[in-house]
């Protein structure tokens, strides 16, 4: 029997259909497709001057906006050989992790709520809100920040800013044990998730899987360690590294993600500098000829941005190498076999996000 | 990463037109396009490079050709290895490596959607981001992206 999930469909968590091909409660064949929102972006950056892009880069992974901005802006500092200050960089290493909680809280959430623990929406949705009014104090929106500049940050943070967050941290640790009394010591959550949707290291190398999906599968693949960007090579944290790449394995290394971010935002908070927060940069600004790519690792995995200029005003082309397509395409593999009922957890597990994949 | 490189370009001699060592763990190949898949396959097989995880594959339109890039990265000796290619633009054929590394399929399928670019012995070579009926391959220089060009509605009535 072949079956439709989505494109509207409350699990899928954005416009994605799959076509299901079932024996029974067992699924032969899946067959995703994409592109329902697929709007050309790389393709309109083409037509635009460097710095205009960065807006268009918050319409990417709409959970995440900040590590898109961080992106764009480091692959075009490193076109245009542009130099971040000290404080600026370590101004966007405490959002980018602010960003991860908040991005890893709607995966709690919904995650939970695709399992039947609805509770969970509740309890996530309450902390990340108060970790959306921290970043909208500093950068004046809620989901599309466009904040991040080429060759700094348009502006220092607001007073009494760092206060803020490390009250929040404070807070958010003993919340994070609540989460665990919730989910994973939950006997029905574990049963659900244990031993499912197993992705053999192998498999993940040979697709090309990052971020938690690559690290439940034993590869220790974070950017922020193999190719440290902006001041992460001064920040003590660890990166977990699970070897079963269950569905459980990869919620137990988002928990543990929440835990290290905060060690991370602590760290800067406690060794920023002060000074300039901005390069001055000249008003039409041409980078020579050449290509360059930089790597970030967004709450999904690995996310890079590649660019080729002939020294003009507007890039040649843009390429946007989103996490969510390529930990997607390993989707099909994963699904041969499976039970129907474990498509969401499955799916759910994998934190796809629809803007990044369509572009 | 000097002996493997000595021995990548002993093994491939003309066929890598330039090369250069960006950083310790970086290389960047130029190489023919018809050693596209040899070469690939000799970076993921021979046991000095091991350039196991496909990172990313893309294309680009200068006007005048394609140019092909290709993201390898190491998981053992923490390497980054870049190929560039380019394939003439009346005909954009170039070998698959999708067999070689399964994660290169969607992009392949993608930069075939975007540019029409042939990837020889791609298992399911097919749209994936645009309906199947498009017309056109729109990430082009060439390609007019008029609303009325748009094979799907047409010009639209003005209210």
């Amino acid at each position: 029997m072949v079956i439709n999930v989505g494109p509207q469909h409350p699990s899928t968590h954005g416009v994605l259909r799959l076509i299901l091909t079932l024996d029974g409660e067992q699924i032969l064949a899946c067959e995703p497709v994409i592109g329902y929102l697929h709007r050309g972006l790389e393709k309109m950056m083409e037509r635009r001057p460097y710095r205009h892009n960065i807006p268009f880069t918050d319409r990417l992974d709409y959970l995440a906006a900040l590590s898109n901005n961080l992106a764009i802006c480091q692959c075009i500092e490193r076109l245009g050989g542009v130099e971040v200050p000290e404080r600026a960089q370590y101004i966007r290493v405490l959002l980018m992790e602010l960003q991860r909680i908040a991005s890893h809280l709607v995966f709690l959430g919904t995650f939970g709520t695709d399992l039947g623990a609805t509770t969970m929406f509740l309890y996530a949705f309450r902390e990340r809100e108060m970790v959306l009014d921290l970043l909208e104090e500093c950068t004046g929106a809620r989901l599309t920040y466009n904040w991040v500049r080429v060759g700094g940050v348009p502006d220092d943070l607001p007073e009494g800013f760092g206060q803020k967050v490390l009250d929040f941290v404070k807070l958010f640790r003993q919340r994070i044990e609540e989460y665990d009394m919730l989910l994973t010591r939950n006997r029905i959550f574990r049963s659900r998730t244990q031993g499912i949707g197993v992705i053999p290291k192998e498999t993940a190398l040979a697709y090309g899987c990052s971020g938690p999906v690559a690290r439940a599968s034993g590869i220790p693949y974070d950017i922020r360690k193999v190719a440290p960007y902006e001041v992460y090579n001064r920040v003590e944290f660890d990166v977990p590294v699970f070897e079963d790449g269950d569905v459980w394995a990869r919620y137990l290394v988002r928990m543990e993600e929440l835990r290290q971010s905060l060690r991370i935002i602590e760290q800067v908070l406690r060794d920023m500098p002060d000074g300039p927060v901005q390069t001055k940069l000249p008003k039409i600004f041409k980078p020579p000829a050449g290509i360059a790519y930089s790597r970030v690792e967004s709450p999904r995995g690995e996310l890079s941005f590649m660019m080729v200029s002939d020294g003009g005003a507007n890039p040649v082309r843009v390429h946007i190498r989103a996490p969510s397509f390529v930990n997607l395409s390993v989707l099909p593999r994963l699904l041969e076999g499976a039970k129907v009922a474990d498509l969401v957890a499955i799916l759910g597990s994998i934190d796809v996000v629809l803007g990044e994949i369509d572009r | 990463m000097n002996q493997a490189i000595e021995n990548l370009l002993q093994r491939f001699g003309e066929a890598v037109h330039e090369w250069k060592l960006v950083s310790p763990n970086e290389v960047h190949l130029t190489v023919s396009a018809s050693h596209w898949r040899e070469v690939a396959q000799y970076l993921r097989d021979d046991p000095l490079w091991q350039m196991d995880y496909p990172a990313d594959l893309t294309v680009w339109d200068t006007g005048n050709e394609f140019g092909v890039y290709l993201r390898l990265w190491c998981s053992v000796y923490n390497r980054n290895v870049i190929v560039l290619t380019s394939i003439p633009r009346e005909e954009p054929r170039i070998a698959s490596l999708a067999t070689l590394y399964p994660g290169v399929d969607w992009h392949e399928r993608e930069m075939y959607d975007m540019y029409g670019v042939i990837f020889e012995g791609h298992p399911n070579l097919k749209r994936i981001l645009l309906p199947d009926d498009w017309e056109g391959f729109p990430f082009r220089k060439d390609y007019v992206a008029e609303p009325s060009g748009n094979p799907l509605h047409g010009p639209q009535p003005v209210n």
